[in-house]
């Protein structure tokens, strides 16, 4: 896949600069109005039309090496995409000399090579202020088309003639009829000026390019941490919700103990056998709550647990609402008891599987919940077919305050905490767009444990 | 910094091929004829291009501005020169002055080899111009002027010149007084010398 799109750029490449080489060959009538108006304009002694003539000398070259110039870029792309790094910048200049070379062969011409070091010297330069953005190639185009178009004047200065420059033969005879018209005032005089108003404007146009980039980036990162105050504010809501909970939570303790008391009290009043059966039953049932206040308020309140009665309480706590969703549970038979905080354990398979639902919203799919015995504990896998996770940020997920799916982010690292809080461990396994599996491990509970110390 | 190096490379060997240039195509100053000291020519003349550039173009408008009676015939054959008493052969390569005339350089150079002959063997003066200098100092220029120099009775070409020093020794081995100008200006004064 990656090989046919280098070949398919190298063709690009490849096709531009021949377009480059060939140009001359399909535009012999552009050539020869050339050659023909500068014998005009001597027997017509008229400077303007030399000017004139000029002025499609440069733009007939420059089309021809815009050309040759962006096949050479396309092909050194293929080899290095860094556009600031020694190896590309070398493999284009290369490129491009070896073809002004082949060009000068093919059709017997003395274009200067001076131009091209300069031309090359200047855009090498220039590149590093061009943003990579969505446009870069359009600038890219635009600057390297001003840089073409101001350095060509160079080779109608007749004052560089002596260094060089202008040694093709529209130069020359452009140069030759200049002298003998003006002597060599207009082209000395009017070329010096385009070469600076063009070279100063293809500066310009750089550095506009390069501060509206920047403003860009700026006005984007503000945006950014806009959205990331917003998130952190609605997280620090979310924590100071929590906070309530817990104290209301807390405050459930003082009545559950005076109606266990007076509870107690009437159990001792009224002795016939029904009222003694409901007493035991409310004992029962406060006995329960005195545990989940215990669990929610002390994280390492523990007790044993069957994996079944665990994901069974998973699974009555979540609401599915999408008929397009299937939800498959399957717990191993005879499976050990595990030593749990069950309402935190039972949030941190729930967030796991929430998740899984969340990424198959709207689309439809399956998720799996499959427990199974596995070395001395329980493997607990979610698994579902949505949309995956990228490669990229397998390891972002964990941190807290990373979201995907603009979420507070803080729901994975709370069961990375949990699981880890009770002796196991978690992974995560996905592949974009084919699934995402979550494996959790929860050792058994051990002898030595098997004391439950589930109140508090 | 590494990523401006090859830009900076690019800049100073631009710089340098300039310098090598300036000091290649300067040199030294050489002693050559000012002018003819007697005229050698006569008129009417035949003024052709041995290359197509634009300079036989521009060098026939010298001559009218001199007064000097002839036609520029830049592709004159051997059997045109019958008309004119002097041969005057402008040097200077151009491809696209040749496409016009959709022949190659080979039959360009035979033909302007038989003008010389046909001149040879009628006696006729022949003079030959090189005002292209030192942006028209390519190879098939100079290989023009090196095979045409044992037919030559003069030439004139500009001081700013690469093969300057080699064509001054060719003049020499071949007993042809040389010219040197400094611009086209200063064309007139040894040409006109040829017949006044």
């Amino acid at each position: 896949m990656y090989d046919d799109r280098r070949i398919a750029i190298g063709a690009v490449g490849a096709f531009l600069l021949l377009i480059g080489l060939l140009l001359p060959t399909y535009t012999t009538d552009w050539t020869s109005w050339l050659y023909e108006n500068i014998e005009w304009s001597l027997q017509s002694n008229d400077s303007g039309r030399l000017m004139i003539t000029a002025l499609s000398y440069i733009s007939w070259y420059l089309m021809t090496f815009l050309f040759i110039y962006l096949g050479g870029m396309v092909l050194a792309n293929i080899f290095a995409r860094d556009h600031s790094s020694l190896l590309y910048q070398g493999l284009f200049v290369l490129i491009v000399l070896g073809s002004v070379y082949a060009f000068n062969e093919l059709y017997n011409e003395h274009y200067s090579y001076l131009i091209h070091l300069l031309v090359l010297s200047i855009l090498l330069f220039l590149q590093n202020f061009i943003p990579q953005q969505k446009y870069f190639y359009i600038m890219y185009i635009v600057i390297l088309a001003f840089i073409l178009f101001s350095v060509q004047w160079l080779n109608l200065i007749p004052g560089m003639t002596k260094f060089g420059f202008g040694s093709d033969d529209f130069a020359v005879s452009i140069k030759l009829a200049d002298e003998y018209l003006t002597d060599h005032i207009l082209f000395n005089t009017l070329s010096t000026i385009l070469f600076g108003v063009f070279f100063v404007i293809a500066i310009i146009v750089t550095t506009i390019l390069h501060l509206y980039s920047k403003q860009v980036m700026i006005s984007r990162q503000f945006q950014e941490q806009t959205q990331e105050l917003k998130e952190t504010r609605g997280a620090l809501i979310e924590t100071n919700v929590y906070k309530e909970i817990h104290s209301l939570v807390h405050d459930l303790k003082t009545p559950l103990v005076t109606v266990e008391g007076l509870l107690s009290l009437l159990a001792m009043k009224i002795q016939d056998t029904k009222s003694q059966a409901y007493f035991h039953k409310i004992n029962g049932s406060i006995e329960k709550m005195k545990d989940m206040v215990s669990e929610i308020l002390y994280e390492e309140t523990k007790r044993a647990l069957h994996v079944q009665e665990l994901i069974n309480y998973v699974v009555s706590h979540i609401s599915l609402d999408d008929p397009n969703i299937d939800l498959k549970v399957k717990v191993e038979d005879d499976l050990p008891m595990v030593r749990v905080n069950k309402i935190r354990m039972s949030r941190a398979i729930s967030n796991v599987v929430e998740n899984a639902i969340l990424s198959l919203q709207g689309e439809g799919g399956e998720v799996n919940v499959r427990c199974q015995e596995s070395d001395e504990g329980v493997l607990i896998t979610v698994q579902d077919d949505g949309m995956g996770i990228d490669a990229a940020y397998l390891e972002d997920i964990w941190e807290e305050g990373f979201s995907t799916k603009d979420s507070s982010g803080i729901g994975l690292p709370f069961v990375k905490n949990v699981i880890h809080q009770h002796g196991g461990t978690v992974q995560i396994e996905s592949e974009p767009q084919v699934y995402t599996r979550v494996d959790m491990f929860i050792p058994f509970q051990s002898k030595e444990d098997n004391k439950d110390d589930s109140r508090h | 910094m590494k990523k401006y190096s090859l830009a900076a490379f690019l800049l100073f060997l631009c710089v340098g091929v300039m310098l090598v240039n300036q000091r290649t195509s300067e040199g030294e100053k050489m002693n050559t004829w000012p002018n003819l000291p007697a005229p050698i020519g006569e008129a009417p003349m035949l003024i052709t291009s041995a290359g197509q550039a634009t300079e036989g173009k521009v060098f026939s408008f010298i001559t009218k501005d001199l007064h000097l009676e002839g036609d520029y015939r830049p592709r004159a054959l051997a059997s045109d020169l019958y008309d004119y008493s002097t041969l005057v052969i402008v040097a200077g390569y151009s491809p696209h002055g040749l496409n016009q005339t959709y022949r190659s350089i080979k039959e360009e150079k035979k033909r302007v080899h038989r003008l010389l002959h046909e001149a040879e063997r009628s006696s006729i003066p022949t003079i030959l111009i090189h005002m292209g200098g030192a942006a028209r100092d390519d190879e098939i220029t100079w290989s023009i002027m090196e095979e045409s120099m044992h037919h030559l009775d003069y030439v004139i070409g500009f001081r700013e010149m690469k093969q300057k020093k080699e064509l001054v020794k060719l003049a020499d081995d071949y007993d042809v007084p040389v010219t040197l100008v400094d611009e086209m200006e200063d064309l007139r004064t040894p040409f006109n010398s040829v017949f006044r």
